[in-house]
């Protein structure tokens, strides 16, 4: 194994979970949150070289995810690329109370780009600038979608944190 | 919900969410090594058809200068120029170009102050970010006695933000809120200009401003016609709002809310009464400091 490989495999080991949380944040499902880790790891892998510092890795990797799963959204379900041919174990779902699922259910009714600017504002707890900047939009831009996105996501879930 | 419980309701969320179990390495670098391979083949290959398309050129080249250009006859498809790697799309929207390896693209912005490229759409200094300011002084201006701008209110924006290339020209659109306050309610004036050429439509109520309008209707002022719309069921954010187009194409939305600004850390009361009325609103965007041309 080439040091690249090598230390590729430890970055994978020590990473992959978190930002498959992420990706699962993002778009809701576990097999498509494995698909999106697996193609952002897979151009890390690619560009590995010029990417060292791990502070950058975690910046890049993240960046490609946010990017890949917005181009997924833009092109399509059907031209999705799937990046293994074995499907991962079926994930267990929890049936916790129910405002958590209330929230990633109301979580997958705002609108993709919006969904982005939430889970790197508030999730990966990135600037309103590193959000704009990860983006490629204005900080203006990521204030009104996510101010937009929980509007949304207040909107859905009203019933539920209703109390009388 | 606000940012602190969202943030809590996704940890919440996950935490108690059984993900599947960890993604193993091995098949990480597998995929990583397998695309590699793809495009060491994919470089081959396509240094192959660059020879190749070399070699046919020169042959073309050599065979046109014996006379098979004369040949070729009036009924030949004429040559299509090559496209420019930095020119813009078909869509209009800035071109992406390669940054190197991993076949990752980003988009070109136009130039700034300083000569190079911008970070992103907008612009922070320069005559543009100089319009959007001025933008900015003159919707202050504009607000009626019994009414107070705040003009450092935390959400206000102003912003000229490029938004496209129309006929080979960077256009921009130029954004100015302010929250205004009358006693302890608030509310928000808004003013929107597009440049020539970004907002395409046959008819005033066809240009969409921030959604779809719950109703659309013209009315005359200052001797051009001018839209209304008012605000829909779907999207609340926007009370009333008028729309203008220069007969060069800028394009002009004065708009007005009636809440002070869209967060959920807003707890102004909302304003009772909207600034504006029906024809003030329409002569506002007949305002010439609305037309800009920078």
């Amino acid at each position: 194994m080439t040091d690249r490989d090598t230390a590729f495999a430890e970055y994978f080991a020590a990473r992959s979970d978190a930002m498959r949380g992420t990706a699962f944040l993002l778009c809701g499902d576990w097999h498509r949150a494995e698909d999106l880790t697996q193609t952002a790891f897979t151009k890390l892998y690619l560009a590995w070289n010029r990417v060292s510092r791990h502070e950058v890795l975690d910046g890049y990797l993240r960046r490609t995810l946010v990017r890949t799963y917005l181009d997924e959204r833009r092109l399509g379900w059907w031209r999705r690329v799937r990046t293994s041919d074995t499907p991962p174990e079926p994930p267990t779902v929890d049936t916790g109370p129910e405002e958590r699922v209330a929230v990633l259910a109301a979580l997958s009714a705002v609108p993709a780009r919006q969904r982005a600017v939430l889970i790197l504002r508030y999730w990966e707890d990135l600037s309103v600038e590193e959000t704009a900047e990860l983006l490629g939009c204005s900080a203006g831009t990521v204030k009104s979608q996510a101010a937009r996105g929980l509007q949304t996501l207040r909107a859905r879930l009203s019933p539920t944190f209703t109390t009388d | 919900m606000d940012e602190l419980e969202f943030r809590a309701s996704l940890r919440d969320a996950l935490d108690h969410t059984t993900a599947p179990p960890s993604m193993p390495p091995g098949g990480a670098l597998q995929a990583g090594r397998r695309a590699a391979r793809r495009r060491t083949l994919a470089t081959g290959a396509a240094g192959a058809g660059v020879l190749a398309i070399v070699t046919a050129l020169g042959l073309v080249v050599a065979t046109a200068g014996s006379g098979a250009q004369q040949a070729a006859g009036p009924g030949a498809p004429s040559p299509v120029p090559l496209a420019s790697g930095n020119g813009p799309s078909a869509n209009g929207t800035p071109s992406p170009v390669p940054i190197g390896i991993g076949g990752e693209t980003k988009p070109v912005w136009p130039t700034g102050v300083d000569g190079s490229p911008q970070g992103d759409r907008t612009a922070r200094a320069g005559r543009k970010a100089d319009a959007a300011k001025a933008l900015a002084a003159h919707v202050i201006s504009l607000v009626p006695a019994g009414y107070t701008a705040v003009p450092d209110a935390p959400m206000n924006i102003v912003q000229a933000q490029f938004e496209d290339k129309v006929g080979g020209q960077d256009r921009w659109s130029y954004l100015v809120t302010l929250e205004i306050r009358k006693g302890a309610t608030a509310g928000q004036l808004i003013v929107e200009v597009y440049e020539p050429g970004l907002r395409p439509g046959a008819g005033l109520c066809d240009l969409i401003f921030w959604s779809a309008p719950g109703t659309c209707t013209t009315v005359q002022s200052g001797g051009q016609t001018v839209a209304l719309s008012t605000g829909s069921k779907t999207d609340d954010r926007l009370d009333k709002w008028s729309t203008y187009r220069y007969p060069d194409g800028t394009t002009v939305y004065v708009a007005q809310s009636r809440q002070g600004n869209f967060t959920p850390e807003n707890t102004a009361p909302p304003l009772t009464d909207l600034p504006f009325d029906d024809q003030r609103l329409a002569a506002l965007a007949l305002d010439q400091a609305f037309h800009i041309v920078a």
